[in-house]
């Protein structure tokens, strides 16, 4: 099966300022792919490329097997939720949708049916002929994600769907995201700073900082990526003795020790058994052994600092 | 040939997607006394009450309001707000995300504000003549004086809107854009009035002249729309729409935006951690 989205060497610069910088990404079809990166890392600028309201500087793109150079085509096949939710507050809920279903040519005699279907799974049927500046921001954002559906596009980009909602709103929309999308074969370029959001949505997270790929990866091997396997140890009797022993152990690498627990890097693919052991050779009384993964957020601070190199930490402060 | 006639329908039916929404989105913001207040104004003062106190060629005078003074003023008036207004309420970018064509985006758009100057313009030609029959003016009637404001108002209108939503394009808000298109409509008027303060021979020439040929007149003016339209679709191009764009939301916008997107953060953090 074809990828949705290929880049080669996708280049913008801005004066001189490389926004998306040799970009080579292909995202494949049916999933939810998350675009992750700090404040002005080129998400936004890498949607506008693909959906050809920006003209790339270098390299090339397909969006569903359209070049750049087929942008038309390629809008005709794309639902959009960009930055802003881009309704007209003038015009009722229904009147937006019935703008954007004959903008993207859905067939007259369906649209009716196809807006009220939408409307009313997401909860707004109720409230269609209302202004939309009386709806209220998770309202927007939800009818912004109607009308990316209307005309069943086979590829959804989302630029911050949940950004500026509560919790409750954020957590509804994601659900109806996910529900939406899933069995469908829509495949959903979704850009956030969120990392739940994108730990719990995405099958694949590609991270990007100053423009540059940093690296594409499931959200579990990102995680395990990270760092090393950690665990902590929970007991009483941990004697310098002990510490020292599971220290020469081959499979440790670190250990620490705090408050009355352990906490022990091991090698990663090495059992923890050996560890336990020792331990109680030693004399130590283990009441807990815990594994602890790393969170997607040290994960991706990691790899920011990694690629951040001399002005670095100005990106990571912000986040 | 089926080709180009597909084509054609296609394009005319995304103008009128186009100018369906604008329309309804202006009809929309207006309420009932804003309604009173334009049509007060511009019927009150350009059909009533300088009709009522002209003299000389009074028929002639309704008819040069009728075709040209008010197709620029309004059309000027109200084209300003076409591609900055969307960008300034932020549905710009999700517009040109649509599969619209960049020729139905800008004609739909155009044509939007012609309409509206047009039914302004015939609504105090209306109005006019109405004020002339009851003044006991001298109605002076011919298929020149009458049929030349109706079907030249729009033609007028257009090259302003045309020039203006290029305008609009460009400008930083809407009401720089405003500001940049009332010295063009400015000059236009000042241009037509100049017909009023040269000899009354020549005006009456002028007036006769242009009374006897209507159809040049309607042609000449077709082909300065056609002009327009094909300078501006020509230099129409929405990859650049969006640079101007972005660029007034990085200059305008950084600090808010920054300060928005750091306090959803906080707040963000703070849910993560209660849950
Ligand atoms: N039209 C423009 N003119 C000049 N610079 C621009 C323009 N658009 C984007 N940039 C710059 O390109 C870089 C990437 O911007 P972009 O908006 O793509 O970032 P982003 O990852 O979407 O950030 P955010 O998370 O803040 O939305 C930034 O440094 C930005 O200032
Ligand atoms: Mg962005």
């Amino acid at each position: 099966m074809e990828a949705a989205i290929v880049t080669n060497g996708l280049t913008r610069t801005f004066d001189g300022l490389r926004a998306v910088d040799r970009l080579d990404l292909e995202v494949p079809q049916g999933i939810i792919f998350g675009f992750l990166g700090p404040n002005g890392a080129g998400k936004t600028t890498t949607i506008r490329l693909l959906l050809g309201l920006l003209e790339p500087t270098a390299g090339s793109a397909k969006v569903l097997g359209f070049d750049l150079s087929q942008a038309d085509r390629i809008r005709e096949h794309v639902g959009v939720v960009l930055e802003q939710p881009g309704l007209y507050t003038r015009l009722s809920a229904y009147d937006n949708l019935d703008f954007f279903a004959a903008a993207y040519r859905v067939p007259a005699t369906q649209r009716k049916a196809r807006i009220r279907d939408l409307l009313t799974h997401l909860g707004l049927w109720e409230r269609r002929n209302d202004f939309v500046d009386t709806y209220s921001k998770g309202m927007k954002q939800k009818l912004a994600f109607a009308r990316a559906l209307l005309h069943r596009p086979s590829l959804i980009f989302m630029d911050e769907p949940t950004a500026g909602l509560d919790v409750p709103s954020a957590a509804a929309l994601r659900e109806d995201i996910v529900n939406l999308v899933r069995g469908s074969g829509t495949t959903v370029f979704l850009t956030t700073h969120n990392l739940a959001e994108a730990e719990s949505m995405c099958d694949l997270i590609a991270v990007i900082n100053k423009g540059k790929l940093v690296t594409v990866d499931t959200p579990d091997r990102l995680r395990t990526g990270a760092r090393k396997p950690q665990v902590r140890i929970v007991g009483r009797g941990f004697s310098p003795q002990a510490v020292d022993a599971l220290r020469r152990l081959p499979q440790v690498i670190s250990v620490t020790q705090s408050k009355g627990s352990l906490h022990v890097t091991i090698r990663r693919g090495d059992k923890v058994s050996p560890v336990v052991k020792a331990l109680t050779e030693q004399g130590a009384e283990i009441e807990e052994v815990v594994h602890t993964t790393a969170s997607l957020e040290e994960a991706f601070l990691a790899l920011l600092d990694e690629t951040d190199g001399q002005d670095g930490g100005e990106s990571r402060g912000r986040n | 040939m089926k080709l180009t006639d597909k084509t054609g329908a296609k394009a005319v039916e995304e103008i009128s997607i186009v100018l369906r929404k604008e329309l309804k989105e202006w009809y929309n913001a207006q309420d009932t006394r804003s309604w009173l207040s334009q049509a007060f104004l511009t019927v009150g003062i350009f059909g009533i009450l300088m009709p009522a106190t002209a003299k000389g060629d009074v028929m002639a005078f309704v008819a040069i309001l009728a075709a040209v003074v008010l197709p620029v003023a309004l059309a000027g008036t109200v084209i300003s707000d076409v591609f900055a207004g969307e960008r300034e309420r932020g549905t710009l970018e999700t517009l040109l995300a649509t599969p619209l064509s960049d020729r139905a985006l800008f004609v739909g758009k155009v044509l939007s504000r012609v309409v509206y100057a047009w039914v302004g313009a015939m609504m105090v030609f209306a109005a006019g003549i109405i004020t002339l029959w009851a003044t006991k003016h001298r109605i002076r009637f011919s298929t020149g004086l009458f049929a030349l404001p109706v079907l030249a108002a729009p033609l007028v209108a257009f090259p302003i809107a045309d020039i203006g939503a290029i305008i609009s394009i460009r400008a930083k808000s809407v009401r720089s854009a405003h500001q940049i298109i009332s010295y063009f409509v400015l000059a236009l008027i000042i241009g037509v009035s100049t017909l009023f303060v040269v000899p009354r021979d020549w005006q009456n020439a002028t007036l006769h002249a242009l009374e006897r040929a209507p159809l040049l007149v309607l042609l000449c003016l077709l082909v300065v729309d056609y002009l327009c339209l094909w300078v501006s679709l020509r230099t129409f191009r929405r990859s650049r729409l969006i640079l101007a764009a972005c660029s007034t939301v990085q200059t305008k916008g950084n600090a808010v935006e920054f300060d928005r997107r750091e306090t959803q953060r906080r707040e963000d953090a703070k849910a993560a951690k209660k849950y």
